[in-house]
């Protein structure tokens, strides 16, 4: 078997193994907890004032997700299989949507806000930090990093709080300008479409979010890649082109294609940092994603709804993991040739 | 290098004295505050939604908290769940580390399969399932640190280890060896000295961490109700929607201290990394 099979194939199983152990926390703490989550928020439905034929519903949905009347093997091995079919029960709010379809419904929003963001972030932060790592010393390479470390710790709710502020609230009071919408995906008065006017209202609803994924995101990448390019400018081949008189913006060129490799690696695990400050900015915003979903879930304690979002997003971050791991395996040489012996 | 030294080192670092300084200041705020202060951080007899003036010097919130007695407690349990992060983080990492590194064999590899597992998961959807279970009327700020360093503490684990596996082939560790010394021993005087530095560059880390973690946890309202900390600043400001209302007060400066918390801690790790590791001087 050639190495880079061997390579995937080990990270596939590692993923695997991953999702299985996701899967079973989510099974055994509901059921570990002490007081029985599940059961007391069956008390605390009963004495709330719900009605009567409600209150049963909601008692026959959370029986059927939990199976507590079954023996755990039983549990387990059903909540496996549903797990893996996609029946992740039914929401006890929303009038007893599947939460598949719930999902389905946010998914989509939330892949669109986070993934252009990402990306974006990455290149930009990863040229930044190079440029300033061979601008040693510099006034470019002071200002970026300064920068980049401030921008990096300011927390995503926040810096998303002070755009609002900032950008579509003090214009509108100050000037009476409405330069951003402070919240939502789209203009609530149109409806999903692929029109020219509900894309722009899109997009414009889209800058003050993906701002304020951006900036913290790409402050990390510039501080990562400057660690990593000057690491990259002490080695011999730098030092043997530079004295060969090989241009500069060669030489740049050099330093910036390998020290994006290891970064390659690191997308794969910054991809969970973001997603997390994701669903708060989602919060903030009024974003209807999963981000959404899951608080307000969290706030009637929709323990369907919160274990599939919670299975569902692992889910998403694993996958991609694996596709960061496949492109590391296309763009780095020394696994894609390394089984070679020539 | 003595203790006196070190730190004549360390206090000629620029970026550490500059992070240390601004903690002093943080730390100082949160202590003598309350007591020059003495407002009740939860108490509503305010009236609401003031701005800034000269009786409510950061104004007050919807429910007419006072701001200004919300950040002094608001700094000390931020930075209280941060250090306990820190510790619950570097001493899982650092027994874990040290058992894989020094036992080595299958242990070893179940331990490094148990971290790559871990560091898979995302950390805050975790603590949000685990926290949802228990219950946020349970949930204390010892709970959310833990909760918090349940997931941080592979990164470290594997950096410890990959430490020891260096380490381990020294010369010192061979006489220590030689001499019979068990590895309980050899774990303790040989080996944890040299990661002193690593370590403590780390628990700065997880500090950081640590109180980001509690605001993020915070706004989504999974802390507990009865204690302020910075993140629930943010959340009451989240909830009652103050940054579409424009009442900035509510919202700015509680985050720019956390802002510049965070920095300082980064500030402080870099410090001592620069000083104890000199390849990274000047960069």
């Amino acid at each position: 078997m050639s190495r880079v099979y061997k390579f995937i194939f080990t990270k596939l199983v590692i993923l695997i193994i991953t999702y299985f152990i996701a899967l079973s926390i989510a099974f055994v703490l509901p059921r570990i907890v002490p007081g029985n989550p599940v059961q007391s928020l069956i008390v605390s439905l009963a004495s709330g004032s719900l009605s009567p034929e409600l209150l049963s519903d909601y008692q026959r949905r959370l029986v059927e997700v939990f199976e507590l009347n079954k023996p755990l093997h039983i549990q387990f091995i059903n909540f496996l299989r549903k797990s893996f079919t996609g029946d992740l029960g039914v929401s006890l709010q929303s009038y007893g949507e599947p939460v598949v379809s719930l999902i389905a419904r946010h998914l989509p929003w939330t892949i669109l806000l986070l993934v252009p963001a990402i990306v974006t972030a990455w290149f930009i932060g990863n040229y930044l930090g190079a440029r300033a790592s061979y601008k040693r010393g510099s006034i470019f390479e002071k200002v970026t990093i300064g920068a980049g470390m401030v921008v990096s710790q300011i927390p995503y709710y926040w810096l998303a709080m002070t755009l609002i502020f900032a950008l579509a609230v003090l214009p509108r009071e100050l000037w009476g300008v409405d330069l951003f919408p402070p919240g939502s995906a789209y203009d609530p008065v149109l409806q999903p479409s692929l029109t020219l006017e509900f894309i722009i209202s899109y997009l414009r609803h889209y800058v003050l979010p993906f701002l304020s994924l951006l900036l913290p995101s790409l402050g990390g990448w510039i501080i990562s890649m400057r660690v990593i390019a000057t690491m990259e400018l002490g080695s011999p081949y730098i030092f043997y082109s530079d004295t060969l008189g090989v241009k500069d913006k060669i030489l740049f060129r050099y330093v910036l294609r390998n020290s994006m490799l290891p970064q390659v690696t690191a997308l794969g695990i910054q991809l969970g940092f973001v997603l997390s400050g994701q669903i708060i900015t989602e919060q903030i915003f009024n974003y209807q994603g999963m981000g959404i979903l899951l608080t307000r879930a969290l706030g009637v304690r929709d323990y369907p709804v919160i274990q599939g979002v919670f299975m569902i997003l692992i889910a998403t971050v694993l996958l991609a993991n694996f596709i960061v791991d496949f492109v590391y395996v296309l763009i780095d040489p020394r696994i894609r040739l390394g089984h070679r012996r020539d | 290098m003595s203790i006196t030294e070190l730190l004549y080192v360390l206090f000629n670092n620029k970026r550490f004295m500059i992070g240390f300084g601004i903690i002093l200041f943080q730390l100082l705020l949160s202590f003598m505050g309350p007591l020059l202060y003495p407002v009740d951080p939860f108490s509503t007899d305010n009236p609401p939604w003031t701005p800034p003036n000269e009786v409510y010097p950061l104004g007050t919130d919807r429910s007419g908290r006072d701001m200004l007695a919300m950040i002094f407690h608001g700094i000390r349990n931020s930075l209280y769940v941060g250090v306990l992060t820190g510790l619950f983080t570097i001493a899982m990492g650092l027994v874990v580390g040290l058992i894989s590194g020094i036992k080595g064999g299958i242990l070893d590899e179940i331990l490094m399969a148990m971290t790559n597992i871990v560091m898979l998961i995302p950390s805050v959807l975790l603590a949000i399932l685990i926290i949802t279970y228990i219950g946020y009327e349970n949930a204390r700020l010892e709970l959310v640190a833990f909760v918090l360093s349940i997931t941080a503490w592979p990164g470290f684990a594997r950096a410890v280890r990959s430490q020891v596996l260096s380490l381990r082939e020294r010369e010192f560790v061979y006489l220590s060896k030689i001499a019979g010394y068990n590895s309980l021993k050899i774990a303790f005087q040989d080996i944890l000295p040299h990661l002193a530095t690593f370590t403590l560059v780390s628990f700065v880390n997880y500090i950081n961490l640590g109180i980001n973690g509690e605001v993020g946890l915070s706004i989504l309202g999974l802390t507990p109700m009865n204690i302020m900390t910075l993140g629930k600043i943010l959340y009451f400001a989240a909830i009652t929607q103050a940054f579409i209302l424009g009442k900035w007060w509510t919202f700015i400066p509680a985050g720019l201290l956390q802002v510049l918390l965070s920095v300082s801690l980064l500030l402080i790790a870099t410090g001592i990394d620069e000083v104890f590791n000199p390849r990274l001087r000047g960069m």
